[in-house]
């Protein structure tokens, strides 16, 4: 009920924070404040001349207030975004302004907005936040802090604008900003805002432009460098063909003439068309690695950055698995269960980064499912590389069985560190060092400690 | 590390701007040779190139440091002044901050890290990615600081607003937006000059006009000065009544107390509409004795009872409370004392805490005689009253059995309440006491009684003060609370004051009930204020104390910053044999090591790694490498949480030389 309440006024506090950051320039803001604390010292007149103070300070911002109305804005406005950025990694990309009037205009700024919503309390509620336990006792308990954490994960990222600039008649402008986004997937801009300071450099005259756009997100990920990750080459039936050049066994054997029962899509055209009589292209079969990256969506913790730690060690070893020529099978689960098959002429490494930039972490064990579809494709696969968010009985039971049925297995776990926990190596008794723990507190130089794991088992 | 860019906020404030906030400051709190001072030392800062290259720790370091002598200060400042503190809280706060914005302008950076001012944000700072420490430059909310800490000063309100305008316009000017004219600017700020100059004499006003309107109300629950004049009742108020826990007399008397100790404040003798009042307003300045600390208010006797009174007095004028029969008040450090022609005691003493003896009869014997106010009773009641007194036969008894039949009658008919829910019409309120509700507190039995008595011819008045029953068994002696204040009433007969109190006796029994739990609490504070100002000497000494306490913890920060800075010199220095066993893996024996390896004339290029060295030595011995020592060096070197020690180092080590020997052989 107390929490309840407690959510509801920071919604408040929230919306009346925004509007006066939206309103106020920075020294706005410090004049306002100036003005609310001599406002308290002079509530007695008779005790202190606060309330002179109080009563300048409080005039200046209301005729400042009045003579922020009336921006009557003619600029037009285009965004020109990159492909696509990658979370935690800085990005820079421009505005172009145009100004259609025949008057200058001096000192203007520009804020450019990313979809903020405010989170419900179902969703506030189950926040776990992992920098929790480093907050002081009443940020803890209050939770607004966390909050405010939920609603910048949930915006995505971070704009830093250009500071002002001016803009002659008939002029344009080409204004970049820095954008850090925070989180994977889509970011969406709403719309850009025109500010304009009034006489006093303390309130803004707005003007805001509708202009909807998003931007893919790719999860952040970890530089691994070469993996020696064992498991030898598998046949791999039909569908290879696709593949074009690649493979230590080049997959276009040869030409020939046409024998009865060839089938006619492997008839070579333009040879027939040269030569006349049909000519067949032969194909040697298809011998290559294939990895299996399987990834553990679900987060029985509630601690969503384990999960997106999850996701960023996935996309570190889709990374270093495409690059380096093998063929990644990417399976995770959710509702139901999904396979992506990247490299080799099917998906690319940014189709597989943008899967991974929108998985979602699931709330229900699905590992049965994960596990079901781990031993479908295990005669395929020579590795399978198993992304886990924990290192209980139900995960153990699954690499047991994909171990059981002959595959090399390489466990990432990750937990929430920073000291190391002691885990069972039972499931992974043969090849212990399989078994990489990675903690969130020391994540990339846990996570790039793998590279010097693997090898021949 | 924060993948977001780190931010400064808010801009400089212009040159010589702080310095004149300052001392603005000064000349208000009368300290001006202290903000000269401060004002220099601020100022000097951008007059020279010496700067203190502080690092986030530094200023970690000053600003608990700050934070500290603000709790203290607050403490202080609370437990000598009480509420009004605040506002010496307020007008030591440029000095309090000063070390803060000290250390920003002498510092390399020139602004602090937000970090250093919320304790919170520095155990975040270092694993949050998207936590930015984000700087801030204090000195123009340091400058606003000094002009509103300034306002306490409560000098020259004219003078003191033009320069707090001119202070205003001087920072607004380097803020404003260059988008617009200098003009437009000036009449916008000139505008706003104008709107506050009314703006803060109307301020002044409202508070005027409420004060006015609602001065009962103040009088009765927020002043603590009894008023001699006039005294507002709570007679016809809708509510329950609500008093303080609070403290505010202590007795000691030579002799445990057999009946309630009746202290009293003042008299008043002419009631109209719930206010009680006196009109003869004259009194008699006593003169001390030779002690300068006795006054005798009675020369012929001296009164058997003795007993020594503590309170504490906000202001330096007030009504003493003392019994009605008493005969001189000793060991008062007191300036002058009046005595009201209510026999009221005014005197003027230093405001605090103050201590009196009193030696008093147990009957009142004061010099004056009942005047005609003390039987006027008012047009509203006079019928109902005389009527009421010749029903119950007042006219007919001798004064004393009058009385007696009074106190029978309200003994026997009334009863004891603190809660009112009727609201009657002005002029009623009696009325309904007396003949309908018959129930109500102290004030309505005082003045019904006092009021009664006059109808049947005996002159009385209606007195307040404390009635004293309670024994703190904590502080071994008798207290008087807030809530102990009581009124009763005296009445002429046969030619001498007597103490009437028609009040039932449960009424202190039901006012305690409405006790705080935490009551044992804001006694103790109040017994340790009072033990504070027992053993300090004077507020003169404990503020030099105050300060003194606060020039010890600066010295003691700047002693701490000195030493880490010394430190920090010293492991920068490689041949100081204090900092060698600091540095990890200075003590590796690779290092002897390879001093004989270069001695042997296989000497290592400039600039060329350990390994890239032992690489290409490995050219000529290939087992050089197999030692495998670079990688233990390292490990023992850089990874603070390694296994490796230096015997392992050792160990690889004694197989080095070798090598290079029997080449050389």
């Amino acid at each position: 009920m107390l929490k309840k309440l407690l959510f509801r006024n920071f919604r408040l506090l929230y919306k009346a924070g925004r509007a006066l950051r939206s309103r106020f320039t920075g020294n706005g803001l410090m004049i306002l404040t100036a003005a609310i604390t001599a406002g308290v010292f002079g509530f007695d007149t008779w005790q202190t001349l606060s309330h002179q103070v109080f009563s300048l300070l409080f005039f200046i911002i209301a005729v400042a207030l009045l003579c922020s109305f009336g921006f009557r804005n003619k600029l037009t406005v285009r965004r020109l975004l990159p492909d696509f950025a990658t979370a935690g990694q800085p990005v820079r990309y421009d505005l172009i302004i145009e100004n259609p009037d025949d008057r200058e205009q001096v000192e203007l700024e520009v804020e450019d907005q990313l979809q903020t919503t405010f989170p419900t309390y179902a969703e506030f509620h189950a926040l776990k936040d992992p920098m929790d336990h480093r907050r002081n006792w009443f940020d803890r308990s209050v939770g607004y802090p966390r909050l405010m954490n939920l609603i910048r994960q949930r915006r995505g990222g971070f704009i830093q604008s250009g500071g002002r600039f001016s803009l002659p008649a008939h002029g344009r402008h080409r204004y970049t900003c820095t954008l850090t986004p925070v989180h994977r997937g889509y970011l969406n801009f709403t719309g850009v805002r025109l500010l304009k300071p009034d006489p006093l450099g303390l309130v803004y005259s707005a003007s805001e432009i509708r202009l909807r756009e998003r931007l893919l997100v790719f999860p952040r990920h970890v530089n691994l460098g070469k993996l020696n990750l064992p498991g030898s080459r598998k046949y791999q039936p039909q569908g290879r063909v696709m593949s074009t050049s690649v493979g230590d066994s080049e997959e276009f054997l040869s030409l020939r003439e046409y024998r009865a029962g060839d089938p006619l899509k492997k008839i070579h055209w333009k040879s027939f068309a040269r030569l006349n009589i049909p000519v067949i292209k032969e194909y040697h079969d298809e011998y290559c690695v294939r990895q299996g990256l399987i990834l553990d969506t679900w987060n029985g913790s509630g601690d969503n950055g384990l999960f997106e730690d999850g996701v960023s060690a996935a996309a570190s070893f889709a990374i270093a698995c495409i690059r380096q020529d093998t063929i990644l099978d990417l399976m995770f689960a959710g509702e139901k269960s999904y396979r992506f098959n990247a490299g080799r002429g099917s998906l690319t490494l940014e189709n597989m980064l943008e899967i991974l930039a929108c998985v979602q972490a699931s709330n229900e064990d699905n590992l049965e499912a994960l596990q079901n579809m781990a031993v479908n494709v295990s005669s395929e696969c020579s590795v399978f590389i198993c992304i886990l968010l924990d290192w209980d009985a139900r995960r153990q039971s699954l690499i047991r069985t994909l171990r059981q049925r002959g595959m090399t297995v390489l466990c990432i776990v990750i937990t929430p560190g920073p000291a190391l926990t002691e885990m069972d190596t039972t499931p992974l008794l043969d090849h212990p060092q399989y078994l990489v723990q990675v903690r969130q507190t020391d994540f990339d130089r846990d996570l790039q400690s793998v590279s010097n794991r693997t090898g021949p088992p | 590390m924060s993948i977001i860019p780190e931010t400064v906020w808010l801009p400089r404030a212009p040159v010589l701007l702080v310095p004149a906030g300052l001392l603005l400051w000064g000349w208000q709190t009368q300290q001006v040779i202290i903000a000269v001072l401060m004002a220099l030392l601020l100022e000097s800062a951008r007059l020279h190139q010496w700067k203190l290259e502080l690092d986030n720790t530094d200023f970690n370091r000053v600003t608990d440091f700050t934070s500290l002598v603000m709790v203290l200060t607050i403490v202080y400042m609370f437990y000598n002044y009480g509420s009004p503190g605040i506002f010496e809280i307020l007008s030591s706060l440029p000095l309090v901050l000063f070390p803060m914005i000290l250390a920003q302008q002498y510092s390399t950076r020139g602004n602090l890290n937000m970090s250093s001012l919320f304790i919170s944000m520095r155990k975040l700072s270092d694993i949050d990615p998207w936590f930015t420490d984000n700087r801030i430059d204090i000195s123009i909310p340091y400058f606003i600081i000094c002009v509103i800490a300034a306002s306490e000063g409560n000098r020259l309100p004219g003078i003191y607003f033009s320069l707090v305008c001119l202070l205003t316009a001087w920072l607004l000017w380097g803020i404003r937006s260059r988008r617009y004219h200098p003009l437009v600017w000036f009449m916008m700020l000139a505008i706003a000059t104008g709107a506050a100059f009314a703006g803060q004499h109307g301020l002044r006003y409202l508070q005027g006009q409420l004060e006015a309107r609602y001065i009962d109300f103040f009088n009765r629950f927020h002043s603590a000065r009894r008023n001699e004049h006039r005294q507002t009742t709570a007679i016809g108020s809708i509510g329950t009544l609500k008093f303080s826990d609070r403290i505010v007399l202590r007795i000691e008397p030579d002799l445990p107390l057999q009946q309630p100790l009746y202290l009293a404040e003042a008299s008043y003798n002419y009631y109209a509409y719930g206010t009680w009042t006196n009109i003869d307003q004259k009194s008699l300045v006593i003169d001390p004795e030779l002690n300068g600390t006795s006054w005798l208010l009675s020369r012929s006797d001296s009164g058997h009872n003795r007993a020594a009174i503590t309170a504490y007095f906000d202001d330096d004028e007030a009504l003493l409370p003392v019994p009605q029969g008493t005969t001189g008040i000793h060991s008062l450090a007191a300036f002058q004392l009046e005595r009201l022609n209510t026999d009221a005691i005014r005197v003027e003493l230093k405001p605090g805490w103050n201590r009196w003896n009193v030696h008093y009869h147990d009957s009142i014997v004061t010099p004056s005689r009942p005047v005609h106010a003390d039987l006027h009773i008012g047009q509203t009641y006079e019928e109902e009253l005389k009527q009421l007194a010749s029903d119950l036969g007042l006219y007919n008894l001798a004064p004393v059995q009058a009385v007696s039949m009074v106190e029978n009658f309200f003994n026997e008919n009334f009863r004891y309440s603190l809660t009112r829910k009727q609201r009657y019409p002005r002029g009623k309120y009696l009325s309904k006491f007396l003949f309908e509700d018959r129930k109500g507190h102290c004030e309505y039995f005082a003045t019904a009684t006092a009021l009664l008595l006059r109808s049947a011819g005996i002159p009385t008045r209606y007195v307040v003060g404390y009635s004293v029953d309670e024994y703190s068994d904590f502080e071994n002696r008798y207290v008087a609370r807030a809530r102990h204040a009581h009124s009763w009433v005296v009445a002429w007969i046969d030619e001498r004051w007597i103490r009437i109190d028609t009040t039932p006796a449960v009424w202190a029994d039901l006012e305690s009930e409405n006790r705080s739990s935490l009551q044992f609490i804001s006694d103790f504070w109040s017994w340790l204020r009072l033990r504070s100002d027992e053993l300090g000497d004077s507020e003169f000494v404990r503020n030099q104390d105050f300060t003194w306490i606060i020039a010890g913890l600066f010295l003691v920060l700047m002693l701490s910053i000195y030493r880490r800075k010394r430190a920090q010199l010293r492991s920068m220095r490689p041949g100081d044999s204090r900092t060698k066993a600091k540095v990890q893996g200075m003590d590796s024996p690779l290092y002897e090591c390879i001093q004989r390896i270069e001695d042997m004339g296989y000497t290592r290029k400039p600039g060329e790694t350990l390994y890239g060295w032992f690489k290409r030595l490995s050219k000529a011995f290939p087992q050089l490498m197999d030692s495998g020592i670079v990688e233990l060096h390292n490990n023992y070197r850089f990874n603070p949480s390694t296994p490796v020690t230096p015997v392992d180092i050792s160990d690889a080590a004694q197989r080095i030389p070798p090598l290079f020997s029997t080449r050389v052989r």
